[in-house]
C-alpha cells in the first residue's frame, strides 16, 4: 500500500502555510523572506527574478526526482514559480519561505505523477535489498561495476530506480539537507511515515552495498 | 531495538533504533565532511557510503538563464493584462460616449434640425446634405479600397 500523502491540490496550496505540527525554530521565517516577499509584491525590479535565484535550486531538485524527466522538470519548475508569483500575496510568513515554494513544489510534480498514472511510492518491503537490485535493469552489468569497486555506481543507479517518493525524501534529507519537519511541511507526511520511508530505503541502500558478495557465492 | 509498527501508512514495517543511529550518525559525519576512521563502528561505515552517494549533486539543473527568463516571462504576462484592462476600460467608455451621444440627438436632434434650417440661406439644406452624402460615400469607398488592400 502506498503512504498516505496528505491531500492538498495546486489550487489549496496558498493556503497551506500552516504546519500544526512543525516546532517554531523550523517555520520561523527569516527577515530576508519578509523583505523579498515585500520586494516581490511591491513589483521591485529585479525582486521576483532573486527569489527565483534563492530557491529554484530546491525546486529543481524536488521536481528532478519526482518526475526525472529534464524538459518536465523545466516546466514544471517554471510552472511552479509562476504559481508562487500569483498566490505570494495570500504568504502568511507562518512558515519559512523556502518549506511554502517546496510545498508548490512538490504539489505541482505530484499533481503531474497523477496524471501520468505514476505511483508516487512502491509496497513497503522489508528484503535485503534484492528487490532494488532487480530493478537497477538488465542493461546495467553489476558484476563489473562490483568488480572495479564501483560501488557508487550502483547505489546511483538503484537510487534512480527508486519510486518518486523515496527518491525525493532521500534528496532533501541528504543533499538539501532539510530537517524531517521540513521535508513534513513540504510534502505534507507525517514526520514518522519519512523516518520511516528514510530508514527503510537507507537500509536497501546498505544491503544492495553487500549483495554482490551473496550473488557471487 | 527492534520496533515492528503497524499503521495504514506502513501496514507492517520494522524500524531497528539502533540501526537508524548508525544511519544518522552516517550522514551527520558526512555533512560536516569527519574523514573516515577505522576505529568507526563498521555499520556507520557502511552507511557513510550510502550517504556520500545520496549527497552527490543531480546530473541536471535549471539552465543559467532560467530565473531571468522566468522574471521577463512574469513582466510580460503583467504588461499584458495591464494592457487588457486599458482596452477594455477605452471600448466601454467610447461605448457610453456613442450612447450618451446618441440619446442626446433623439432628444434634442430635432430641435438642432430646425434651427440651422432657420440660420441657412433657402435651399442651403439640400446642398449641405448632398455634400455629406459625398464625403460620406468617399469615406467608405477608401475605407474599403484600404480593407481588401490588406
Amino acid at each position: 500500500m502506498a503512504p498516505a500523502v496528505a491531500k492538498g491540490s495546486i489550487s489549496g496550496i496558498c493556503n497551506r502555510s500552516r504546519p500544526g505540527r512543525i516546532s517554531k525554530t523550523m517555520t520561523e521565517p527569516s527577515t530576508d523572506d519578509h523583505d523579498l516577499v515585500a520586494a516581490v509584491l511591491a513589483q521591485a525590479p529585479g525582486a521576483f527574478e532573486r527569489l527565483v535565484r534563492e530557491y529554484q535550486g530546491l525546486c529543481w531538485h524536488i521536481i528532478q526526482r519526482m518526475v526525472r524527466h529534464p524538459e518536465d522538470t523545466r516546466e514544471l519548475c517554471q510552472e511552479t514559480f509562476l504559481r508562487v508569483h500569483q498566490c505570494l500575496h495570500q504568504f502568511r510568513h507562518q512558515s519559512a519561505l523556502k518549506s511554502w515554494i517546496g510545498q508548490v513544489a512538490y504539489s505541482v510534480a505530484k499533481r503531474h505523477l497523477e496524471r501520468l498514472r505514476i505511483p508516487l511510492a512502491d509496497v513497503p518491503d522489508d528484503g535485503d535489498g534484492a528487490s532494488l537490485l532487480e530493478q537497477i535493469g538488465d542493461g546495467f552489468d553489476l558484476e563489473s561495476a562490483c568488480a572495479d569497486a564501483q560501488a557508487e555506481s550502483v547505489l546511483h543507479a538503484a537510487i534512480e530506480t527508486l519510486p518518486p517518493l523515496q527518491r525525493t525524501l532521500l534528496t532533501l534529507y541528504h543533499l538539501d539537507e532539510l530537517s524531517i519537519p521540513e521535508i513534513a511541511t513540504i510534502t505534507g507526511l507525517a514526520e514518522g511515515t519519512i523516518k520511516s520511508h528514510l530508514f527503510r530505503t537507507r537500509k536497501q541502500l546498505r544491503d544492495l552495498l553487500e549483495a554482490p558478495l551473496g550473488v557471487a557465492a | 531495538m527492534t520496533i515492528r509498527k503497524h499503521s495504514p501508512d506502513h501496514p507492517e514495517s520494522v524500524f531497528d533504533e539502533r540501526e537508524w543511529q548508525a544511519q544518522e550518525r552516517a550522514a551527520q559525519a558526512e555533512r560536516s565532511g569527519v574523514p573516515a576512521a577505522g576505529s568507526d563502528d563498521p555499520l556507520v561505515a557502511r552507511y557513510r557510503g550510502v550517504s556520500r552517494a545520496l549527497r552527490q549533486p543531480l546530473a541536471s539543473a535549471p539552465p543559467a538563464d532560467f530565473a531571468a527568463n522566468l522574471a521577463r516571462q512574469v513582466m510580460a504576462a503583467r504588461e499584458a493584462s495591464e494592457g487588457r484592462l486599458e482596452r477594455i476600460s477605452l471600448q466601454v467608455l467610447t461605448a457610453l460616449l456613442g450612447l450618451s451621444g446618441g440619446v442626446t440627438c433623439v432628444l434634442y436632434g430635432r430641435e438642432w434640425i430646425q434651427a440651422i434650417t432657420r440660420a441657412m440661406p433657402e435651399g442651403a439644406m439640400q446642398w449641405t446634405v448632398l455634400v455629406a452624402a459625398c464625403a460620406g460615400m468617399h469615406w467608405a469607398l477608401e475605407h474599403w479600397r484600404a480593407r481588401r488592400a490588406r
